[in-house]
């Protein structure tokens, strides 16, 4: 039974304060998913309104076959996936002129930001049923049933996409490690 | 060497975020030291988990339920539905169209009654001062230069003028029948689609407006 099941009738109804208390239940979880996927506030921000606009105008059409949470974020991964695969073009700035100019502080803090960056373009280039089943186990811990809920997979499909992308960030960060024990060395 | 003691593996992410219960902390912790593949993974997650999201502030959340609301209800007022009265006078009685057809075929009779067809050009031409009374073309003063008059005529030549205006009228009636009919084809709900909120405010009006025209 979902337990937004109330407020979703009320908010279908027009009722203000039920639309009001879903949006506040879930705007901080999904803007954090959102601006993992996307790495922007603006992009993250707009994408939060329209995800929550989008469900709400299409209460009446909510089958409740699954959680309204579940469907809300089904509509805010699509909408996210289209402002990803635009922004895929997106050029990474060289790391020695980002990181050195911006926070020349110590030798620590730029290798943690350079392996954030490498992570960062590791997250980007796996394939992107991959990369969202990360970022939603990663998020709250979610449990395979709820992630295969939302990307609309089987409980296997989803461990087989989280294992995958899993053994390619750590081959890739393994291999950086190495890089980096060489050099010092 | 890939560890595949699942029961820790699926703890990893809880771990990483700070999540788990003590015991399992312990337990994770325990298994970490002696696997450097869940070592690994767990260094990775945890990184993840800790990629710092920036917090908008308190005013971004509490502005957030308003600006969807506003964002919903300016959508619902941006696209009004037609009502059904509206929709069948737009489809079952497209006014326009018989205006125009009608509008057409006054045009077509009276090019008609000026404009004989070649073969009674070949009338010769008469004074004006014998134009018959009764001729309603007699003051206008284009039809002062027709050649003939319909009532100059013999009957076979009114009989010829009568079956090409018949022809000529039901070519006409076809055609508008055939753009009404085009109407119905035309599929209404992909047009009204492409109409942006002005157009259809216009469109509201202007079959409100038809519609008190009566």
């Amino acid at each position: 039974m979902d337990e937004d099941l109330d407020l979703i009738t009320r908010a279908a109804a027009g009722e203000r304060d039920a639309f009001d208390e879903l949006v506040i239940k879930y705007q901080k979880p999904l803007y954090s998913l959102l601006y993992r996927m996307v790495s922007s506030h603006e992009d993250a921000a707009d994408l939060l309104q329209n995800a929550f606009v989008k469900a709400f105008k299409g209460l009446g059409s909510f089958e409740r076959r699954s959680s309204f949470k579940t469907w809300l974020y089904q509509i805010a991964i699509n909408l996210a996936k289209n402002v990803y695969r635009d922004r895929s073009r997106t050029e990474y700035v060289p790391i020695d002129n980002v990181v050195i100019r911006r926070n020349p502080r110590t030798l620590e803090t730029l290798i943690v930001k350079e392996n954030r960056m490498l992570l960062r373009q590791a997250l980007s280039g796996l394939p992107e049923k991959q990369r969202i089943t990360l970022l939603l186990r990663i998020q709250e811990d979610r449990k395979f049933e709820e992630i295969a809920d939302i990307m609309k997979c089987s409980v296997g499909t989803a461990k087989a996409n989280y294992h995958h992308a899993v053994q390619k960030l750590k081959g890739i960060m393994g291999e950086k490690e190495r890089q980096q024990q060489t050099t010092e060395g | 060497m890939l560890c595949k003691n699942n029961n820790i593996k699926d703890m990893l992410p809880a771990y990483a975020a700070d999540a788990l219960k003590e015991a399992d902390i312990e337990r994770v912790r325990e298994h970490l030291i002696a696997c450097a593949d869940c070592a690994q993974e767990a260094a990775l997650l945890r990184m993840m988990a800790n990629e710092p999201v920036p917090d908008p502030g308190e005013a971004f959340w509490a502005e957030m339920p308003g600006r969807v609301y506003r964002a919903v209800r300016q959508k619902e007022k941006g696209r009004p539905r037609l009502n059904l009265h509206e929709l069948l006078q737009r489809v079952v009685l497209p006014r326009w169209a018989w205006a125009a057809a009608a509008v057409g075929i006054v045009f077509a009779v009276s090019w008609l009654v000026m404009h004989p067809s070649p073969q009674e050009t070949t009338v010769p031409a008469l004074p004006g001062e014998e134009y018959a009374s009764e001729d309603v073309s007699h003051n206008d003063p284009v039809l002062r230069h027709t050649s003939v008059t319909l009532a100059e005529l013999t009957s076979p030549e009114l009989d010829a003028v009568d079956a090409w205006a018949a022809t000529e009228l039901s070519s006409l009636a076809r055609e508008a029948g055939a753009n009404a009919a085009n109407i119905f084809d035309t599929d209404l709900n992909e047009e009204l689609a492409e109409l942006d909120a002005h157009e259809v405010d216009r469109l509201s009006t202007m079959l409100k407006e038809l519609d008190e025209e009566g």
